[in-house]
C-alpha cells in the first residue's frame, strides 16, 4: 500500500529581526535592499511595475490584520513552529562553525551570502512587499494566490 | 517542621489577597533571574520590568491611577514575544523557567481576571528554574531547599501580615515589605545578578518602556511547497545576508501559521 504523504496547507508566518536592536535599526534598510536586489535578479516579473504598485498596497497595518484574522491555534501550528526553530537554530550552528574555520573577509562574506541566498530561491519564488520601512517577503510559487489569501483576509 | 522546606501550593497561595499575590509571584520571579544568562541587556531590562510592573502594581493596591495596572496590561504581548524569543534560542531550562515566571508575575496585574493562577505558576516556575538550575550544576539538597525555604518565609510573612492587618484584595504590598532575598545567605555557585546600566536618570518611566523600536521583518512561507527544512534553509540564507552587511544574525521574534480556510466562503455562485 502505498504510503501517501498528507499534504500540507497554510501560510507561515516568521518575523524575524537582528540579534542586538541597534544594529538591527541601523542595518534593516540595508538588508531590505540587498535582499530586493537578489529577488529583483531571480524573479522573472511578468506584469512589471504593476506588480511593485499593487505589492505595496501590502502595510504592515493590512499584513497584521490579515494574520490576526487567519491565526490557526492549536497542536499542529506549535509542531511546525518548534520544528522550524530548531532547524534554524541548527543552520545558524552550521554557520558558525563554517565561519570560525573560514574567515573571509566582510564582502566575501557578503558575496558568498548572496549566492547562498539566490540557491535557496530555488526552491521557490519570493516577492517583497510593503512600504518602505514596512517591507515583509512572500514565499511561495502562487506568490499572486497568497498574495490574494492576505489581501481577503486583511478587508474580511 | 518538614513544612518549612516546601515552597508554597498553589491552594495557600490563592488564599492571599489580591495584591499579596501579585507581591508575592513578583518575589519569586525576582530571585530566579540571575539564573538567565547569555541574554542581551534589552531582553533582560524586559524581564526585570516585567517584575517591576508586578511589584509596582501590587505596591499601590491597583490605586490610585491605575497606570502601574495599565502599563503592564500593555505591555504582556510585547513581554510575552520576548520571552517566546528567548525560550527558543536559549537551551536552558532553568533560564527558561525564570523568563517564564517574570511573565507569569507581570500577568497576575491584569484587571478583571484573578491573578491567582498567574501568581501560583510564578511560583511554580520560579521552583522549576532552582531545581533545573541546580540539576545541570550538580547542587546539593540544600540548594533546593534554601530556595524553596526562602519562598515559604515570603509566603508566610505576607500571609501573617495580611492576617494581623485584617488585609483585602485593596491591600497594598510593597516591595520593600519582603526584605532580603535571601536570609540564609544564597546557595553555593548561585549566580551573581546583572546589573542594568541604568537607561535614564531620575524618573523610571512605566508606560512605554517595553516596546522595542521595530519592525520585524515579517516572512511568509508557503508550507504547502516549503518543507521545514526549505524554511530554515531560507532563514539562514537571510541571516547570512544580514551577517555579511556587518550585523549578528537573524533571530526569529514570532511565528504564526496562518489559515487560509478560515476566510468566509464567498455567497453565491
Amino acid at each position: 500500500m502505498e504510503n501517501q504523504l498528507q499534504k500540507r496547507e497554510g501560510i507561515l508566518r516568521i518575523d524575524v529581526v537582528g540579534k542586538s536592536p541597534d544594529t538591527w535599526s541601523s542595518l534593516r534598510s540595508k538588508l531590505l535592499a540587498a535582499i530586493g536586489k537578489v529577488l529583483d535578479s531571480v524573479i522573472d516579473p511578468e506584469h512589471g511595475t504593476t506588480v511593485r504598485e499593487e505589492a505595496k498596497k501590502f502595510t504592515s497595518a493590512l499584513l497584521d490584520h490579515a494574520r490576526a484574522r487567519l491565526a490557526k491555534a492549536g497542536l499542529e501550528n506549535e509542531k511546525i513552529e518548534a520544528e522550524v526553530a530548531k532547524l534554524y537554530a541548527e543552520c545558524e550552528s552550521i554557520s558558525a562553525d563554517a565561519r570560525k574555520k573560514h574567515a573571509e573577509a566582510e564582502a566575501t562574506e557578503f558575496e558568498t551570502a548572496v549566492k547562498r541566498l539566490k540557491l535557496a530561491l530555488e526552491l521557490t519564488k519570493a516577492m517583497l512587499i510593503g512600504e518602505p520601512g514596512e517591507e515583509a517577503i512572500v514565499f511561495g510559487n502562487q506568490v499572486q494566490a497568497l498574495l490574494g489569501v492576505l489581501s481577503e483576509a486583511a478587508q474580511a | 517542621m518538614a513544612r518549612e522546606n516546601d515552597a508554597p501550593e498553589r491552594h495557600e497561595i490563592m488564599s492571599l489577597p489580591r495584591w499579596a499575590q501579585v507581591a508575592f509571584a513578583a518575589r519569586c520571579a525576582e530571585r530566579v533571574q540571575p539564573l538567565i544568562s547569555r541574554i542581551p541587556d534589552h531582553e533582560r531590562r524586559v524581564l526585570a520590568g516585567a517584575i517591576d510592573l508586578a511589584y509596582t502594581a501590587a505596591a499601590s493596591g491597583g490605586r490610585p491611577t491605575r497606570d502601574s495596572v495599565h502599563a503592564a496590561t500593555q505591555a504582556l504581548p510585547d513581554i510575552e514575544r520576548i520571552v517566546t524569543r528567548i525560550m527558543t534560542r536559549v537551551n536552558d531550562a532553568a533560564a527558561m523557567s525564570a523568563a517564564r515566571a517574570a511573565v507569569e508575575a507581570a500577568a497576575a496585574v491584569r484587571l478583571g481576571e484573578s491573578p491567582a493562577y498567574p501568581a501560583a505558576s510564578a511560583a511554580a516556575h520560579a521552583v522549576d528554574a532552582c531545581a533545573a538550575w541546580g540539576f545541570i550544576h550538580g547542587a546539593t539538597q540544600d540548594t533546593f531547599d534554601r530556595a524553596r525555604r526562602a519562598m515559604r518565609q515570603d509566603f508566610e510573612r505576607v500571609r501573617d501580615a495580611i492576617q494581623e492587618r485584617n488585609g483585602n484584595d485593596e491591600t497594598p504590598v510593597p516591595k520593600e515589605f519582603f526584605g532580603p532575598l535571601w536570609t540564609e545567605g544564597a546557595p553555593e555557585n548561585w549566580p551573581e545578578d546583572v546589573r542594568l546600566e541604568e537607561k535614564s536618570s531620575g524618573t523610571r518611566k512605566i508606560s512605554g518602556e517595553f516596546y522595542e523600536p521595530k519592525a520585524a521583518l515579517s516572512l511568509y512561507f508557503d508550507i504547502g511547497e516549503l518543507s521545514d527544512s526549505d524554511i530554515a534553509e531560507i532563514l539562514g540564507a537571510l541571516s547570512d545576508l544580514y551577517r555579511g552587511l556587518g550585523g549578528d544574525g537573524l533571530v526569529i521574534d514570532r511565528m504564526t501559521l496562518l489559515d487560509p480556510s478560515l476566510l468566509p466562503e464567498p455567497v453565491g455562485a
